[in-house]
């Protein structure tokens, strides 16, 4: 029943599905050894379905293959053979229903499969167990004993005796015919998860199909070495000539042309969804939707000579676990490469035996720098490889880029939305909606910030579940001595917080800031309640916040993985908790039976900014930062004392940061609701929040104030 | 036990479960018994690394315990909890002493045989270098998608359970999506899937001292019995 390829090593994986592979492995690994570790969650095994399923109708048998390989090589390790096993079948489920999924087949023909497949599982797990005598002697045996036991027990009341009776001849027939009982187990099981597979693939992918056309514009297809074109590498000059590139019918870049010299450095800016990015890809080799590109040779994305391309996130371009992997990943003639030189010219010099977990976001997007180097590329392209690093980080690496055209000829072109780090290059273009605006190197006037509108002007009367209803104040948190170690009692018991005591008075505001790593996202689960204290207390109002969770609200530095429901109004209401009443309500039926609550999501979306017409789209449909302030607006919807951020303002350009920090600082002064701000960025926010703590390897090394008239109102004791 | 290669771990692993499911004697599980104590012993495993069992399977073990006596086949109970036990052990230490960056190159060479018959070895051992490379990232979201889950007003009705099953899969898929998605970008810009990595995997002699171990102790008591 295991998908096994059946089909000679042809046509390999391209990086799209080997990818999703990879991950959707991951996920399966992860979900079978925490069911096989907890018994108590054994049944989430069954949820691996759901990403072969995912795997299989996205990327076909082959990816799901290789998929199921790598899961299962995982899981044997990390939690016996056992849950290799487990994966064989889940995986064999998910391929089923996700091929049939994937040539558009119905409920008919899973039933139809499932009479094949049932009979075939029954079949094996009855030769297994006749494979295994000794094992299926002693467990069946211990079954009987154990039965008679019980029936031993409770043959002392008389009354029950007939009971017992009774219990001990079943047991000796059912365990006398096994092959008939393990077989009609098998069948039944089999049967039931592959119905209960569709029904939940189904659903998962209904959802999901908003995903695949949010996808950014993705490289992920452009695999030089599989188009054939073995031309040399010479992606520059380039020119471009009337460049279009369409979504759905929308323009994210129209008429674009532009040429590019050898040995130039570049900017290019323009604020998010202005096609800044979509351009890198079109230079880095992606096709257009029209006009022409013409370049000398190949591209040659990733090859030697060719062209390099360092994205935003810095954890999501390590393909190595150390650093000497991740620099030679997929260089043929990689043990060759003088990585110390390239780790000393990228200012990490001696680093390279170490774990790329380990280094922060400026390190690794050096290292990323590095990797580039290493294939002597001609052309390298930063797409905004500075968005998530802290200022100093950022500074050292536009210097490093800038610093490349004349140190080894190459052209470089960075994009960016920082307008400080335009100074450096030879020629600034400016992306405005999807058209090059002005050539000039000049700096533009900065942007004014779009404030949402005075709320007593505009807003309807806030519903009482609203923050803003008056007589709310904001929570009192004190910490004290709060200590906090990951796998407790284990042999990976390690510390992040230590010793940590603070007091953060009602409507005050506070930043957390520290390095990579330094216990400030524990910091945040602890003042949420969603981790309890290993030593100490955290106290929210007087009673510990691991029993008052959702009081103090989370914003988690990946907003996606807040949103929960399909649609925005549904996930506001849900967040809030307006929403109980059983399936219906579960399902979105409720959203129009229960009234006033459209008005009520209209007015918590307001009071994020974000324009109510957006209720009735999917989640996934939004953008990064509006994701963002959605999953803020479900917190405050549900009346929080307090509000923890973390990392609020990663990834956004300057307008969204400007309008997130005047919105931050709104919600303190007005609403006075108290604020803790994880962040490495304290420039930007030190207006919302004028204190700051400072941890290093999981203690408090500093508390500060801002020079500010306030300063002496929040005294506090830590 | 660190510096035993991943190769004997999971030819260990696969050998004595194999040979417990044939026979499970005391002379077998003395065995395993033994090979989970020696590793233990190798790997220095701290007492208090030891896993606590959850009371409520505890208090499970000594129900079934006294059912045993009741039936009069202690002994045999015995075994099947010693067995089971044993193997949690083992893979526990494994899991523990097992550098995963290892693990690509292992399958690459225990799947050189599948290499002949034209299946895409090289292929699957980067899959699983990969996924190696996102399983703390990807643990780390679905943790969270978990936490904003508790973050919730909880719901009793066992019908929103069940969609609340639904939300964190479609939740945990979506970042997956986005996750895989970023990952096969940084694939392409590092030119695409032409090598798979083959890190040179030599056995030493501890991997061979290891192997004699684990053949020994799962050959030999059925040969014995």
């Amino acid at each position: 029943m295991a998908t096994v390829a059946r089909r000679p090593a042809r046509g390999r994986l391209q990086p799209a599905a080997l990818a999703a592979a990879a991950t959707m492995a991951a996920i399966c690994a992860g979900l079978v050894v925490v069911g096989s570790l907890l018994p108590a969650l054994a049944s989430l095994q069954l949820l691996a379905v759901v990403p072969f399923a995912v795997t299989a109708e996205r990327h076909g048998l082959r990816a799901l293959t290789a998929a199921l390989v790598a899961a299962a090589a995982v899981a044997c390790l990390v939690a016996g053979l056992g849950a290799a096993t487990s994966l064989l079948t889940l995986a064999g489920l998910g391929g089923l229903v996700g091929t049939f999924r994937r040539h558009g087949r119905g409920f008919g023909s899973v039933c139809a499969a499932g009479l094949v497949v049932a009979p075939l599982a029954a079949g094996a797990a009855d030769l297994v167990l006749l494979v295994f005598a000794s094992y299926r002697r002693l467990v069946l045996e211990n079954l009987r004993t154990q039965v008679h036991g019980l029936g031993a027990i409770i043959a002392h009341l008389s009354p029950l005796r007939p009971v017992a009776r009774w219990m001990n001849h079943a047991a000796l027939v059912l365990t006398a015919h096994w092959p008939i009982v393990v077989a009609i187990l098998a069948a039944g099981g089999v049967a039931a998860a592959l119905v209960l597979s569709w029904v939940l693939v189904g659903e998962v992918l209904g959802r999901l199909r908003w995903v695949a056309d949010a996808e950014p514009y993705t490289l992920a297809r452009v695999d030089s070495h599989a188009t054939g074109d073995r031309r040399e590498p010479s992606p520059v000059p380039v020119e471009l000539t009337g460049v279009t590139r369409s979504f759905s019918g929308v323009e994210a870049l129209a008429g674009i042309d532009l040429e590019l010299e050898s040995g130039e450095f570049v900017a290019i800016v323009g604020d998010n969804g202005s096609g800044k990015s979509t351009l890198a890809r079109i230079l880095a080799g992606a096709e257009p939707t029209a006009g022409t590109v013409r370049r000398a040779g190949d591209v040659g994305l990733g090859r030697a000579g060719g062209t390099a391309l360092i994205g935003q996130r810095p954890d999501a371009q390590v393909l190595g676990l150390r650093v000497r992997d991740d620099i030679v990943w997929g260089l043929p003639d990689g043990h060759g490469t003088d990585i110390e030189a390239l780790l000393e010219a990228v200012g990490l010099a001696g680093m390279g035996d170490r774990d790329t977990a380990s280094l922060s976001g400026g390190q690794l997007q050096r290292v990323a720098v590095a990797a580039a180097l290493a294939r002597r590329p001609s052309l390298l392209i930063s797409d905004e490889s500075t968005a998530m690093v802290d200022p100093d980080g950022r500074r050292e690496l536009v210097h490093l880029l800038a610093d490349l055209p004349a140190r080894r000829g190459m052209t470089v072109v960075h994009i960016t939305h920082y307008e400080d780090e335009l100074a450096a290059a030879d020629r600034v273009l400016r992306l405005e909606r999807g058209r090059l605006a002005a050539a000039r190197p000049e700096l533009a006037p900065p942007v004014a910030p779009p404030r949402r509108p005075a709320r007593p002007v505009t807003s309807p009367p806030a519903p009482q579940s609203l923050p803003s209803s008056p007589g709310v104040a904001g929570a009192r948190i004190v910490l004290s001595g709060v200590g906090y170690c990951y796998a407790h009692g284990t042999v990976w018991q390690h510390r992040a917080l230590a010793d940590v005591s603070l007091c953060v008075e009602p409507g005050e505001g506070v930043l957390v800031v520290g390095d990579n790593g330094c216990g400030k996202s524990t910091l945040a689960w602890v003042l949420a309640g969603l981790l309890a204290p290993t030593e100490g207390s955290c106290l929210v109002d007087g009673v510990p916040s691991q029993r008052r969770r959702g009081l103090v609200g989370l914003a988690f530095q990946h907003a996606r993985l807040q949103l929960q429901r399909p649609t925005v109004a549904e996930e506001v209401a849900h967040a809030a908790g307006w929403l109980r009443a059983g399936i219906h309500s579960a399902f979105g039926q409720g959203l129009a039976a229960t009234p006033g609550l459209h008005d009520r999501v209209a007015a918590a979306l307001r009071a994020v900014g974000l324009d109510p017409a957006l209720a009735g789209r999917s989640i996934e449909q939004l953008s990064g930062g509006q994701q963002r302030r959605l999953a803020i607006a479900g917190l405050l919807a549900s009346g929080p004392r307090a509000l923890v951020l973390d990392e609020p303002l990663a990834g956004l350009d300057e307008p969204g940061r400007q309008s997130l920090v005047s919105l931050l600082t709104e919600l303190r002064a007005l609403d006075g609701v108290t604020l803790v701000v994880v962040t490495h960025d304290p420039e930007s926010l030190a207006g919302a929040c004028p204190r700051t703590v400072r941890l290093h390897a999981g203690r408090v090394i500093s508390d500060t104030h801002a020079q500010a008239t306030d300063a002496g109102q929040w005294r506090c004791i830590a | 036990m660190h510096r035993v290669g991943i190769i004997p771990k999971l030819v260990g692993l696969a050998s004595l479960t194999v040979a417990t499911g044939l026979n499970t004697g005391w002379v077998q599980l003395i065995a395993v018994g033994g090979v989970v104590l020696a590793a233990a012993a190798a790997a220095r495993l701290p007492l208090r690394a030891l896993p606590r069992l959850p009371p409520w399977l505890i208090v499970l073990t000594l129900a079934g315990l006294l059912f045993a006596v009741a039936g009069g086949g202690v002994g045999r109970y015995l075994r099947l909890v010693a067995f089971s036990l044993l193997f949690v052990l083992l893979s526990l230490l494994i899991a523990w002493t097992t550098d995963l960056g290892e693990l690509a190159a292992a399958l690459s060479r225990l799947g050189a045989p599948l290499r002949r018959l034209g299946l895409p070895v090289d292929e699957w051992a980067l899959t699983a270098a990969l996924s190696v490379r996102c399983l703390p990232l990807i643990t780390d979201e679905i943790r969270t998608v978990i936490a904003a889950h508790r973050q919730r007003p909880a719901g009793r009705d066992p019908a929103q359970a069940l969609v609340a099953v639904v939300d964190l899969a479609t939740a945990s898929m979506a970042a997956g999506i986005r996750r895989a998605s970023d990952l096969g970008e940084a694939i392409a810009t590092r030119g695409g899937t032409i090598t798979a990595p083959r890190l040179p995997l030599r056995l030493g002699v501890r991997d061979i001292a290891a192997l004699a171990l684990v053949a020994a102790a799962s050959v030999l008591p059925g040969v014995l019995t």
